[in-house]
């Protein structure tokens, strides 16, 4: 029913931009929810 | 139905969508000519994609609570600045693809945040400013990608990218745009916590972002099939907008969601019938938006972003994992009835 298509070996050369991308968008979303909630909660 | 038509004739600042519909459509013009050119040929070209998804879509957040903080910031300026720089450095130059990548995403983020901005503050709480506004985007995807699949040079992109200067120095001398806040905005029924509109509008934006790419489209192969879609999803997302002004908010965003459900999941070989499930489902794109400014409105940069980086959770996972076909049509379905329930139970028609 769920099929995984992503394997990390085909990222080869491009594997720690691509986990350093992923690292800043995580930290970008946390920060925009965490705005976000302070911003509604008040 | 005659009322409806009424309601629309007395729009004020109309004029503001149509200039952000214009930046938005050479915006989206450049992105996907570059990212068809950049991904042609290339293995993995799906990680170029994906991260353009992300540090197009996600920055959006926290460039739009700065812009809230300081309005007038101009941002389309510098967003275009960086795109056109991305696109000569793609063409011109032989630098790793990422830079002009991270250029290009960059650019995309400021000017998307910075013409949101200036349609929400203007439209006096009229959800048709902002569904014109991102209508463009469709038009803009299918015309970038058709431009780059026959081969017309990056000069040639360039200055249609130029073209855009009239425009961004137009959308200036709206008032509004200098102001913090998006006024008129109250479609959100009295009682029903700020918090969980929110965290509703966002829900469905994920849902409606995984749509997009998760929903059975085995008829469309072509490109002028690809054509026929984008063009209807940007009548759509327009339509939805202006359907609201007229009709009523609540009446479109219900009707759409659960009118999408059947054309969707049988049209999966039958073109016609899934381009009119491709129409109704993009209808709500100005729908949370309009919840989410109603409850955000002194940051209505902040509220944008929401809205794009539930695009990018909702169209991540497909990068990842794959349903199957029974499962995927059984998941949308009960997702849109699900949305359907909710958008009912949070908004409110807004007295005129």
């Amino acid at each position: 029913m769920i099929r995984f298509v992503f394997d990390p070996r085909y990222l080869s050369a491009n594997a720690a931009f691509f986990w350093g991308c992923l690292a800043v968008l995580a930290l970008l979303i946390a920060v925009s929810f965490i705005i976000a909630y302070r911003r509604l909660k008040r | 139905m005659k009322d409806g038509i009424k309601r629309l004739y007395g729009l004020k600042n109309i004029g503001i969508a149509y200039i952000c519909c214009y930046i938005h459509f050479i915006t989206e013009v450049i992105c996907f000519y570059y990212l068809t050119r950049a991904t042609k040929g290339v293995l993995n070209a799906w990680m170029i994609p994906f991260i353009y998804d992300g540090l197009a879509f996600v920055p959006q957040g926290v460039i739009g609570y700065a812009a809230d903080r300081r309005p007038g910031m101009a941002l389309t300026v510098p967003g275009f600045a960086l795109m056109l720089l991305s696109l000569t450095v793609f063409g011109f130059m032989s630098a790793s693809i990422y830079i002009s990548l991270v250029l290009m995403c960059l650019g995309n983020a400021l000017v998307h945040v910075d013409a949101a901005e200036a349609t929400l503050k203007n439209s006096f709480g009229r959800l048709s400013h902002s569904a014109i506004f991102v209508s463009g985007g469709s038009f803009g995807v299918i015309t970038g990608r058709v431009l780059a699949i026959y081969g017309v040079p990056v000069w040639f992109v360039l200055l249609m990218g130029v073209s855009v200067i009239p425009f961004i120095a137009a959308s200036f001398g709206y008032e509004g745009t200098k102001e913090s806040k998006a006024r008129g905005f109250d479609y959100v029924k009295p009682g029903k916590s700020p918090l969980c509109a929110a965290a509703v509008a966002v829900a469905v934006v994920i849902i409606r972002g995984y749509m997009g790419y998760g929903i059975p489209t085995s008829w469309n192969k072509t490109l002028a099939q690809s054509v026929y879609m984008f063009v209807i999803m940007g009548l759509g997302k327009a339509l939805g907008g202006i359907l609201s002004d007229a009709f009523g908010i609540r009446k479109v965003a219900v009707a759409s969601t659960l009118l999408a459900i059947p054309f969707l999941c049988l049209g999966d070989k039958l073109m016609f019938v899934s381009l009119i499930g491709v129409m109704f489902f993009s209808m709500t794109m100005s729908v949370t938006l309009a919840i989410l400014v109603s409850v955000m409105s002194d940051t209505p940069g902040l509220a944008f972003g929401l809205t794009t980086i539930g695009l990018f959770l909702g169209t991540a996972p497909i990068f990842f994992v794959r349903l199957s076909k029974g499962a995927d049509i059984a998941f949308i379905s009960i997702m849109s009835a699900v949305c359907s329930l909710l958008l009912n139970r949070i908004l409110k028609e807004p007295e005129r």
